[in-house]
């Protein structure tokens, strides 16, 4: 036998070896040892960082349709301002309403001030859309009071949960993603059920544990449910379709996921 | 196509398995181009056809690496990817070398059985880390990567042989 056929000559022993390091790799990441967990950390945050740098100006060219969108509609929300302020000059005149207005005002800012509180804003650096996950990562992470489970929300809208908390980043997962599952109440008739993410189902998204007994309407709006503990109630979801004649339904979303670049995150 | 490359043809190919990797970020951003991941693994059949024709950049070491950073931008645990590319590797590998004569449907079949391997694998990881999968979307995957293998063949062997045309020159 010559050393080149040799089981151990020296590329098959590299074959070998790498192999073994890749399951030790897998075996040590899903044991949770410590090591790899913060070496997984600081891989995640430079990976993450250094797609979001490549993609950047790739990114930047594609939204250029989308901004001069924004600008048109720029110029309608500038008319739409002047006739505003028109509207504020007459209100002026009349003090009683003003006095009104300052006092709600008042009381607004102060639900805000503890609105905010709890809130964490970041801006997503990328999406991930793989057979493995249907996931986005986020500028901030544990050094920003991030934690895993915490909800992620665009306009008052659930779009999901984050799952794994870096130094710098994080990572949540869409309502979408298949191991998502988010507590819900549905309808006037608060029915309870779980929204999981089902990839092969309309719009990629289902509903679990419905009571026996339920009934769901055509345009039902869905909110999430603080059963889980985890979760704030009444955070918007979306909305059901029923189709006619039928007891199918098709479950739609708030937002678009490609429209999500900077959302907000309740820590507490 | 000749076995030594020179070096623009094997940058491009490094390059555009690399995009391929973090370009979900960019396919994300067009809604049409949404669910093209969930039923075609271009990253699979990508470095199969680079690992079948030898391009310089692709070894075990390399795509272990690629491997690692796929794993953490998709979330899933370090070391499955990698895995799963070595794996399309070898198999490559191995079907490049026992090759007597240049027979597509060899390298076609031979591309079909490394990423159901690879997803055999993935998936029985997955089992054992208990992660949520779904059976049917690993298979339509399958299907639809098979099936736009010679489609990628054409377009990457036409681009590549201009490439190296463009050089020759």
């Amino acid at each position: 036998m010559t050393a080149e056929n040799s089981w151990f000559d020296k590329s098959a022993f590299r074959t070998y070896l790498i192999f073994l390091l890749s399951f030790l790799l897998i075996y040590l990441d899903f044991s949770n040892q410590k090591i790899i967990k913060e070496l997984k950390k600081y891989i995640n945050d430079a990976t993450a960082y250094s797609a979001h740098i490549i993609t950047y100006p790739i990114k930047e060219l594609i939204e250029i349709p989308r901004e001069i969108k924004t600008i048109i509609d720029l110029k309608d929300q500038k008319n739409q301002l002047v006739l505003l302020e028109n509207k504020i000059e007459e209100l002026q005149q009349q003090n009683f309403f003003l006095k009104q207005d300052y006092k709600k005002n008042q009381e607004f800012l102060k639900e805000e001030e503890l609105y905010q509180s709890e809130v964490i804003y970041a801006k997503v650096i990328s999406n991930i859309d793989s057979i493995f996950s249907n996931s986005f990562m986020l500028n901030k992470g544990s050094k920003d009071g991030l934690k895993i489970g915490n909800p992620v929300v665009k306009n008052n809208n659930l779009v999901g949960q984050i799952s794994e908390v870096n130094y710098n980043s994080s990572r949540g997962i869409f309502l979408t993603d298949i191991n998502s599952r988010v507590p819900v109440v549905i309808g006037e008739s608060m029915t309870n059920a779980i929204l999981a993410g089902s990839p092969l189902k309309e719009n990629k998204l289902s509903l679990e544990f419905l009571p026996k007994e339920h009934k769901i309407e055509n345009n039902d709006k869905i909110f999430t449910s603080d059963i889980d503990g985890v979760l704030k109630k009444g955070i918007a979801v979306g909305y059901i379709e029923v189709k006619e004649g039928s007891n199918n339904y098709t479950i739609h979303l708030n937002y678009e996921i490609f429209q999500i670049d900077r959302v907000s995150i309740f820590i507490n | 196509m000749s076995r030594i490359k020179k070096n623009y043809n094997d940058v491009i190919a490094f390059v555009i398995v690399i995009f391929s990797i973090i370009g979900n970020a960019i396919l994300s951003e067009f809604n049409f181009f949404f669910d093209i991941n969930h039923y075609l693994n271009l990253q699979y059949l990508l470095i199969y056809f680079f690992s079948f024709n030898r391009f310089k950049y692709f070894t075990l070491s390399t795509l272990f690496i690629l491997g690692l950073v796929n794993d953490s931008l998709v979330g899933i645990s370090l070391g499955i990817s990698s895995l799963a590319y070595m794996i399309i590797y070898k198999i490559a590998l191995y079907q490049h070398n026992i090759k007597l004569r240049s027979i597509f449907i060899s390298e076609w079949f031979a591309c079909g059985l490394s990423i159901a391997v690879a997803y055999i694998l993935v998936l029985s990881i997955f089992f054992f880390e208990k992660v949520n999968f779904d059976y049917l979307l690993y298979f339509y995957n399958f299907l639809g990567s098979f099936i736009t293998y010679p489609l990628l063949w054409v377009i990457l062997k036409y681009t590549f042989l201009k490439i190296e045309k463009f050089e020759n020159e």
